[in-house]
């Protein structure tokens, strides 16, 4: 009690008498006084609990099952009376959550007396506290209250909101109370920051509407405020005699600098479209012109100078170097625009002053000391002295945020005004020494401060030299200097790493790795490309050199994974710097490339830069062929060289586009022999790279997904191949089957082949004998393994003549990809034409392998007449042939899947092959063909709905059992598929019901069946399959629901006279879904359409959805009344975030509207749950409002859908306090 | 039986015992998640696979991670990825059950109209003994009951059952 006199001595009685008055007049809020004293001791308890691993979990219990039950005046009182530091923290804790969830219960008067309790604990007895931590808890709390008030009061109460803090904390007058009161307007500046704002179950709507309220009314004189009180306090802060105000202001500062201003303020919206940018996360401060005077007086931000070089009090230092980086950052319509810069110049005034200019001189100012000189600045931070590190890194920030701003251009003209001379001795001469011993000092010492000040060097020097609109910083030598010597740092650097790690072991990576690596890279050349004109021949040398080095180690006999893995590192950077990836365009030459050997050329300098460059690349692939299989060309240095090779000849080996230069022209163009010998290696580089290095998968896919890509993709290249050596032995070893290339795994055989066939644009008039040639013997081996039910059988039983079979089957398909409009006719002529592809995979199926039941062939096949069926682009209809090669094929998979039934792996894909086929020939099949689909559509479903129900299976183990759940899965998600793709054709719309029209088809039994049956039947398949393991797979529960959502819509009149059965299922799949936390959107979109047709064909004098509809249960609910309970429920109970609270207001109004007692009774389901008189008014409130808005809307317009949309957020966010659940 | 030969090699015969091979080798490389492989003489399936080298120039093998088709019981492998490793052939057949005995042995109908009398009932898993107490239950109660039995190596066990005639 000792605390409690205290608190009296302090005041403390005088806030607990005023707070109790007001809190007394909250009937109801919480408990009378003797239980309220046994809940505080209670919670007292949890207190100590919590510190108890024993008792922390029944601790943690009770500390909720407090916030739920208790009210505002046990915390206040807890508060009062307890003096130990944890238990006040989480009552602050349990007050802020009990005042926000039932905000609308307390009345105004209690509101502004729990503010003002806090606000004076605040101020009062904890300023002097030296822990801050529940200061800080109290503050956040303070903030929350005037924000959840913030757009409840007039502009009065806002004014007074801020100003009280103000007021209160002068006129306590001790330094404490005004460090304090710096204290709170940050936790509220931060609480109105949308990025640092705390959840308060308020819409999104809300949260905008605050901040920009406060950046519009408030945030300036914030602003001005924090700048006087810093200003004021700077000279005793950097003695430490300020109490703390000095940092106070200045994290105010900082808040304010990291608000993100409204574009609406004045400064237009100018976004890096790449947002992978380096800077694009980088501090960027654009307030409105109104504020120019704030940032740019020229003593604006005087007194920060002596504070930046304070050194020994880490606070002070922290809030300094972030108002610094906030400040380097500043940009926008404060300097003024260029408009208002010609304005002057036709008024006949001198231009004004630069601004801009006179803004980084003064940013650079405060912070070059720290960086400056280099050397001194590294060994403080290796030695972690006195904040070393930080002040390193924050310093490497700001340089970035001020790059972005300024560019190359910028910090080129800041140097005479910083006392350094124009050009290389100047600003980025220095800003190129500190990379570079940045970078030499994480070369030599990975730490975490010298990769990340590392990174963001590399990150400004690439703001600094390479514009993302305007493309490179041209004109510029001094850039161009610094940026060679920064880039020859990287690439001592990254040497060094790579020698590092050559011996480390490499383990299969997700590709996240790898493409990390591929973006560095890429980040890297940039300033590669910027200095090209240095930095392409320094480049090249350095490449000979690594080349050089690998042959004499392996002349000497020693170990030469050091100078491989280096050699691997030049190769991709040189190619990074010379090529960007093509990703389906056409990559052009670098224009700072280009610029560079024009340069060369007019300078008369002996030979092309990036052409010397490409030589040294090329060697490279000359070295692997020249050592194919042995230790000197590893299978990663080919696969290396391969993939900077296919970059490379993507750009430029002959190009149809201008090439770079004349010499490169030379050197590589189109007829140029230098052209042709650099794809004859690099075909051979293919060649050798498949057949080489058997079992090497990541090498074999790189050859043929990427370098034999990039060469077929040009005619004049495929032009130049058919006449080459090494492109014929290729053919050859493909046309008559070498045996290592049938050992390639099954996708690169497919690419092979894809690839070799587009080659064939580069023959325009023989392509088809050419390609017929290539699958000669493919196709003749296939046709004698199938050519009698015994051979096939025979050659099936056997391991070879199996993997003959998959590989030839995966050759076709490939080929049938690879068929372009040129050799298509050919194809179709050729000897057995495309259908006797298809209908020997078939055939070879029907006869063999599903007798052997082996899956993996038909899914080769299936796959197989997939891509045959796929052929016809939807530009051109398909030939007559192909469409009869459906309609005979289509038949035969119905069996196949009849047959192969105990193969899931089959059923899932020929299911999947469905949804291809409806997807890729639905659009263009003549009414006929559709019937067709349609019905087989039917008989698969039909024929899975047979084999798949009631079928219990044995899981021998969990792994087994989680196949079988992921097998039924795939199933699930391809019949989804295959039914949405089926409602997305055409014809599916016209949807009539008779027979022999377009939407409809004939069945097997001669019914004429339509899409939406077929769709019906298939959700009649699928409904009872599904179960709460299997809608956990997101994809899965996505695609039922928004399968049904479309439905619903579509074909709502439908549900009318759905068999009862069936829409009890389907509804209850409904409260299924709305009840748990999937995909809201579809499944309220689902329940609202069916709502919707129902509320709408009532209206019009039809019988909505009739029989289907009818009340059931003991109180009369309709199924849709049931829906509506269940939506609520989820809803007021369950975690229903606020963008479900939108959806749901679709569903919620046309199923109040279907059945409106049903609305009553679910709120009182609701109003049961209240606990107290004063929740159950409030609650009681909230449902009339509710009830009277649905009352009110007229029809389900849209203006009337919004406005219900409204009312039933507030209705969730007012029945959710009540209810106590938050 | 058919006399028909093929490059020296009897393609056909009465039984799968009687000396075929029960499996086949396939480059390591080849072979991918849910495929089957033998591992210390055990047909399995794949659950895992995973590629890594020794020093980053060295050569790629594969680690596999499979479960027993039979048992359940988990089993790993690691190979050179172009060494080859033994797939096993297997097979599933539909059979009509047609009684199950007091020994647990089951009496199935191919679709020819054979019989087969050599199977038990699934036991040695939690799963498999709950799966023998459902055929049982439902043959019991008269159901007409169709099983599948996977068959690889020269073993076989029943690994699923339906009613017939159900939607």
């Amino acid at each position: 009690m000792s605390r409690m006199q205290e608190a009296g001595k302090g005041g403390r009685g005088a806030i607990s008498t005023s707070v109790t008055n007001a809190l007394s007049g909250m009937n109801g809020s919480g408990l009378s006084a003797p239980p309220m004293e046994a809940a505080a001791a209670q919670f007292v308890q949890a207190c100590a609990g919590l510190h108890n691993a024993a008792t922390r979990a029944q601790a943690e219990a009770a500390l909720l099952e407090f916030r739920r039950s208790a009210g505002v005046e046990a915390c206040v009182a807890i508060l009062q009376q307890s003096s130990d530091e944890g238990v006040r923290f989480q009552a602050v804790l349990a007050l802020r959550e009990i005042l926000l969830s039932r905000w609308a219960l307390l009345g105004q008067q209690a509101q502004q007396a729990t503010l003002q309790f806090l606000l004076q604990l605040a101020l009062g007895p904890l300023a002097a506290d030296p822990r801050p931590l529940l200061r800080t808890q109290v503050s956040a709390t303070v903030a929350a209250i005037i924000k959840r008030g913030w757009l409840e009061g007039g502009q009065a109460e806002r004014d007074a909101a801020l100003q009280g803090i103000h007021a209160q904390a002068s006129q306590a007058g001790s330094v404490e109370a005004r460090r304090v009161g710096l204290e709170l307007l940050t936790a509220v500046v931060e609480e109105f920051s949308p990025s640092t704002a705390s959840q308060m179950g308020l819409s999104w709507e809300l949260h905008e509407q605050c901040r920009s309220s406060l950046e519009q009314g408030y945030l300036h004189g914030l602003l001005l405020h924090a700048q006087a009180s810093a200003r004021e306090a700077a000279a005793a802060a950097a003695s430490g005699a300020d109490g703390g105000v000095c940092v106070a202001a200045l994290r105010l500062l900082g808040a304010i600098l990291g608000w993100p201003f409204s574009s609406a303020s004045g400064s237009e919206v100018w976004r890096v479209l790449d947002s992978g940018r380096p800077a694009f996360e980088a501090t960027s401060l654009r307030p409105p012109a109104a504020w120019a005077e704030a940032f740019l007086a020229p003593d604006a931000w005087a007194w920060l100078a002596p504070l930046a070089q304070a050194r020994g009090q880490q606070q002070l230092e922290a809030a300094v170097q972030r108002v610094l980086e906030g400040l380097c950052g500043l940009s926008g319509p404060v300097f003024g625009s260029e408009q208002q810069q010609a304005g002057r110049v036709e008024l006949g005034l001198a231009p004004g002053p630069n601004l801009q200019q006179q803004h980084l001189h003064a940013m650079l100012q405060l912070v070059l000391p720290w960086v400056a000189p280099a050397g001194p600045a590294i060994e403080a931070a290796r030695q972690s002295a006195a904040g070393g590190e930080e002040r390193l890194l924050s310093a490497c920030r700001c340089l970035l945020a001020a790059a972005r701003v300024h560019r190359a251009g910028g910090f080129d003209a800041a140097s005479p005004a910083l006392g350094m001379p124009a050009g290389g001795g100047g600003l980025l001469g220095l800003l190129s020494e500190l990379t570079t011993a940045v970078l030499a000092a994480a070369g030599s010492d990975p730490g975490w401060w010298e990769s990340e000040a590392s990174e963001l060097l590399l990150d400004m020097w690439v703001e600094l030299v390479a514009d993302p609109c305007r493309g490179p910083m041209g004109g510029s030598q001094s850039a161009v200097g610094a940026a060679a010597a920064v880039f020859a740092a990287v690439v001592e650097t990254g040497l060094q790493q790579a020698a590092a790690e050559a011996q480390e072991d490499e383990e299969e990576n997700e590709g996240g790795e790898a493409m990390q690596s591929e973006e560095w890279l890429s980040k890297v050349a940039a300033l590669g490309r910027a200095s090209a004109a240095l930095s392409l021949t320094r480049l090249a040398d350095r490449l000979a050199a690594a080349l050089a080095a690998l042959q004499q180690c392996l002349q000497s006999g020693a170990d030469p994974s050091i100078a491989l893995e280096q050699l691997c590192w030049l190769t991709a950077m040189c190619s990074h710097v010379l090529a960007d990836l093509g990703d389906g365009e056409t990559p052009l030459v670098p224009l700072p490339i280009c610029q560079a050997c024009e340069a060369a050329a007019a300078a008369g300098q002996g030979g092309d830069p990036a052409e010397k460059l490409s030589a040294g690349l090329l060697a490279v692939g000359n070295h692997c062929l020249a050592h194919v299989g042995q230790v000197a060309a590893s299978p990663r240095l080919v696969e290396v060289s391969a993939a900077s090779l296919a970059r490379w000849a993507d750009t430029y080996l002959m190009p149809q586009e201008q090439p770079g230069s004349p010499a490169l022209a030379s050197a590589f163009g189109a007829g140029s022999p230098g052209g042709g010998q650099a794809a004859q290696l690099l075909v051979s580089l293919v060649l050798a790279g498949l057949t080489g290095y058997p079992g090497e998968r990541a090498l074999h896919e790189v050859v043929c997904g990427q370098l034999l890509h990039s060469l077929v993709r040009r005619p004049a290249v495929c032009a130049a191949l058919l006449d080459t050596a090494a492109w014929g032995s290729l053919c050859d070893a493909v046309g008559r089957g070498d045996t290592g290339l049938l050992q390639l795994a099954e996708k690169v055989q497919r690419r092979l082949l894809q690839s070799l066939l587009l080659a064939a644009h580069g023959l325009p008039g023989d392509a088809g004998n050419w390609a017929g040639r290539l699958l000669e013997s493919t196709a003749a081996q296939l046709r004698q393994a199938g050519a009698s039910e015994a051979s096939a059988r025979a050659a099936l039983q056997r391991a070879d003549g199996l993997h003959l079979v998959v590989s030839l089957l995966e050759r076709l398909r490939g080929a049938v990809r690879g068929t372009t409009p040129a050799t298509q006719a050919a194809l179709f002529q050729q000897a057995s034409g495309m259908g006797g592809w298809a209908g020997c995979g078939v055939d070879c199926l029907d006869w063999g392998l599903v007798r052997e039941g082996n899956c993996r062939h038909l899914i080769v096949a299936c796959t197989l007449i997939a891509a045959c069926v796929e052929l016809p682009s939807p530009k051109s209809r398909p030939p007559p042939a192909a469409r009869l090669q459906f309609t005979s094929a289509a038949p035969a998979l119905a069996t196949l899947f009849d047959a192969c039934r105990t193969q899931p792996v089959a059923v899932t894909l020929i299911l999947k092959l469905a949804g291809d086929v409806v997807e890729s020939h639905a659009a263009y099949l003549p009414p006929p063909d559709a019937q067709a689909l349609c019905a087989w559509a039917l008989r698969l479903l039909q024929l899975y709905s047979a084999h798949n129900l009631g079928q219990i299976s044995v899981a021998a183990s969990k792994a087994l059992a989680a196949e079988a759940l992921s097998d039924r899965y795939l199933d699930l998600r391809a019949l989804l598929k295959l039914l949405t793709k089926l409602t997305q054709a055409d014809w599916a719309n016209q949807a009539p019901v008779k027979s022999g029209t377009a939407g409809a088809a004939a069945g097997v039994d001669g019914e004429a069946v339509d899409v939406a049956q077929i769709v019906f039947a298939g959700l009649d398949i699928i409904v009872p399959l599904l179960s709460p393991e299997l809608l956990k797979f997101p994809k899965l529960c996505r695609a039922y629901f928004a399968l049904l959502a479309h439905m619903l819509e579509v074909y709502p009149e439908r549900m009318a006279v759905l068999p009862p059965n069936v829409f009890q299922t389907l509804v209850s799949t409904l409260q299924f879904g709305v009840g748990a936390t999937g995909d809201d959107e579809a499944v309220f979109e689902a329940a609202a359409a069916l709502a919707r047709f129902h509320v709408q064909s009532v209206a019009a004098g039809g019988p909505g959805l009739g029989p289907n509809n009818a009340p059931a249960g003991p109180d009369g609910t309709t199924p849709l009344g049931g829906l509506l309970g269940a939506s609520l429920q989820r809803l007021i109970h369950g975690d229903a975030g606020l963008e479900a609270v939108d959806h749901a207001a679709e569903a919620v109004l046309p199923l109040a509207l279907s059945d409106p007692p049903a609305l009553q009774r679910s709120g009182d389901a609701l109003l049961a749950a209240c606990a107290d008189g004063a929740a159950k008014a409030s609650a009681q409130a909230a449902l009339t409002g509710l009830v009277a808005s649905v009352g009110g809307a007229a029809s389900l317009d849209r203006p009337s859908r919004r406005a219900f949309g409204r009312v039933l957020s507030k209705f969730v966010t007012d029945m959710r306090g009540a209810v106590n659940v938050r | 039986m058919s006399d028909h030969e093929d490059h020296g090699h009897d393609v056909h015969f009465e039984s799968a015992d009687a000396g075929a091979s029960l499996t086949y080798p396939q480059q390591a490389g080849t072979v991918r998640k849910n495929a089957y492989i033998v591992i210390k003489g055990r047909p399995c399936k794949v659950v895992d696979v995973s590629t890594s080298k020794t020093g980053k120039h060295g050569h790629a093998k594969c680690a596999f991670v499979a479960v027993d088709i039979f048992t359940g019981k988990k089993m790993e492998d690691l190979s050179p990825s172009s060494h080859n490793v033994d797939v096993p052939h297997v097979s599933r057949t539909d059979y009509t059950l047609l009684d199950v005995g007091d020994d647990g042995f089951v009496s199935l109908m191919t679709e020819g109209g054979d019989t087969k009398d050599d199977l038990q009932l699934p036991s040695g898993t939690d799963e498999a003994e709950k799966l023998a107490v459902q055929i049982k239950a439902d043959f019991d109660a008269g159901k007409e009951l169709v099983v599948s039995v996977m068959k690889a190596m020269g073993e076989e066990q029943i690994c699923a059952v339906k009613v017939t005639g159900q939607a």
